[in-house]
């Protein structure tokens, strides 16, 4: 009998892993079960381009129905999954159906973060992860006055860029000391601050949300300083990998389903990719889970590969993209590591990259509108000759930095 | 009636794939719904991963509107660029295009 693959998860990383066994070759059955009503589509235009007039949930699907039929891709919309029973090898759904597998991959994703405040449930105070959320905020968006966004990471500033565009008056609350701080570095921070002020974003840092007042709908936030006035709050406060059916199946998991560099989870028949997956990565040298799409999608081929017999699988460095107000930013590696910043470009004219050095080979790079700085250290920061480092920073102008 | 243009992608195999590209859209967007193998497109058309590059036919380089400078600056990173490579996320498909011809790369990364 044909062997079946069921991938559990229909966003970017489940159809990465059906996609590429199909041009690798497989030749079993490959069936994809998603919670979501909606054909897979792409996630990151939902928090930059919401507000765009002629937005259209279609566009935003990778393919559509017949053609993944063409491919031999099956998919179940609208199922949840339910329990894994691991001895039969079965995946039971919310439809009261079970279904049989030889290999399993889990694509769970990760959910947002809530935030566990009094007012939490009020009408308008709203969250941004999946489509239906973000058909949401688009309505939300365009008839806001007064828009308030809780987190200052990328997706939070994303949604500030968006709805300030769009014309409400915006306030950013953020928890820590500075903007992004769990992924740029303080020079980035800075610099990306000073944009969103210079267009009128209102940032706190140090905020410390108490409560949500109002009723139905939101009217105010409450912080341990002040009261800020709004219509609409957006919550964006990071996500939590959904792990829950790999936990309660037995398979290893610690923030993120525990997995070996071909994407195996302590089950061999069982794989996981993707936001919801944590495996160890050459790059960092450490357990980690990547929140991308290239970390999703790189893990998906991963996965794919594994399941074909192909084996493991160079990472690359990680990267991350932004689209805030008329900055497009680039980032890839890490800043942590770095004991030396070249800076490239000038902030002044918004086209620059800060490149991270440690001992003077490259480890990190963020680029705002310069592809070309851009994609050159990254390419440095990749290579694993050593000699490109040295021969990508001759090529610029090293400039101190003032702070 | 015109709201599709005829496009021919050179798969690796020397094989040709002919789709209808949904004028208004990226060139992209109608190569990834009709999965021409190869346009990878990791980034769904942000300009950031340089994963949707094609090689277009010579006949046709003049016929399409320059690649922006940011477009030019990502195709000097792609595998193998070329004078006639452009990414397909950045050509929007006009009636205009009807019979264009792409190569797909051997490979993206």
């Amino acid at each position: 009998m044909r062997e079946t693959c069921l991938i559990v998860g229909a966003g970017q990383c489940g159809l990465q892993v059906a996609e590429r066994l199909r041009e690798l070759g497989y030749r079993g059955r490959v069936l994809m079960v998603g919670e979501e009503r909606h054909l897979p589509y792409q996630r990151p235009p939902l928090s930059k381009r919401i507000a765009e007039p002629g937005f259209r949930a279609e566009d935003l699907w990778f393919r559509p129905a017949d053609s993944l039929a063409k491919s031999s891709i099956e998919l179940q919309l609208g199922v949840r999954a339910m329990r894994i029973v691991r001895n039969e090898r079965l995946l039971e759904i919310s439809d009261g159906r079970t279904l049989a597998y030889d290999r399993l991959v889990l694509a769970t994703g990760a959910r947002v973060r809530k935030i566990p405040v009094p007012g939490a449930s009020l009408g308008n105070v709203l969250y941004l992860r999946t489509l239906d959320e973000a058909i949401t905020l688009r309505a939300a968006l365009l008839r806001a006055r007064e828009a308030v966004v809780i987190g200052g990471g990328y997706i939070g500033l994303e949604i500030a860029s968006v709805a300030r565009t769009a014309g409400a008056s915006v306030t950013v609350l953020e928890a820590g000391v500075r903007l992004l701080g769990r992924v740029a570095s303080p020079l980035l921070s800075e610099y990306v601050a000073s944009v969103h002020r210079a267009h009128g974003v209102e940032i706190v840092c140090d905020a410390r949300v108490q409560g949500f007042q109002g009723g139905p709908a939101v009217e105010a936030v409450q912080t341990l300083e002040r009261r800020h006035r709004a219509d609409l709050v957006v919550v964006g406060i990071g996500i939590v990998p959904n792990e829950d059916l790999a936990r309660e199946a037995g398979l290893r998991c610690d923030d993120g389903i525990i997995v070996d560099a071909e994407g195996r989870t302590s089950d061999p028949c069982i794989h996981a990719a993707g936001d919801c997956a944590r495996s160890h990565h050459p790059f960092y040298n450490a357990s980690t889970r990547l929140e991308s799409v290239p970390g999703a999608v790189e893990s998906a081929r991963a996965v794919a590969a594994s399941i074909c017999g192909r084996g493991a699988q160079r990472k690359e460095v990680p990267w991350f993209w932004s689209h805030q107000f008329e900055l497009r930013i680039q980032s890839a590696g890490r800043w942590q590591d770095a004991d030396e910043v070249v800076l490239s470009g000038n902030p002044r004219t918004h086209s620059f990259a800060y490149q991270y050095c440690k001992s003077g080979r490259p480890v990190g790079v963020d680029a705002v509108n310069n592809p070309r700085l851009y994609m050159t250290a990254r390419r440095s920061i990749d290579s694993e000759e050593p000699t490109d480092a040295v021969g990508a920073r001759s090529s610029y102008a090293d400039q101190p930095l003032s702070s | 009636m015109n709201n599709t243009a005829r496009i021919t992608f050179i798969r690796n195999d020397g094989t040709p794939q002919v789709i209808d590209a949904l004028c208004g859209k990226s060139l992209m967007q109608s190569a990834r719904a009709a999965a021409v193998p190869g346009i990878l497109a990791d980034c769904g058309g942000e300009l950031a991963c340089s994963t949707c590059h094609c090689y277009v036919e010579a006949s046709w380089m003049l016929r399409l509107p320059q690649p922006s400078d940011d477009e030019a600056a990502m195709l000097g990173f792609v595998w193998e660029p070329r004078p006639n490579s452009r990414l397909t996320c950045q050509i929007r498909v006009t009636a205009d295009l009807d019979g264009l011809v792409l190569s797909v790369p051997e490979r993206q990364i």
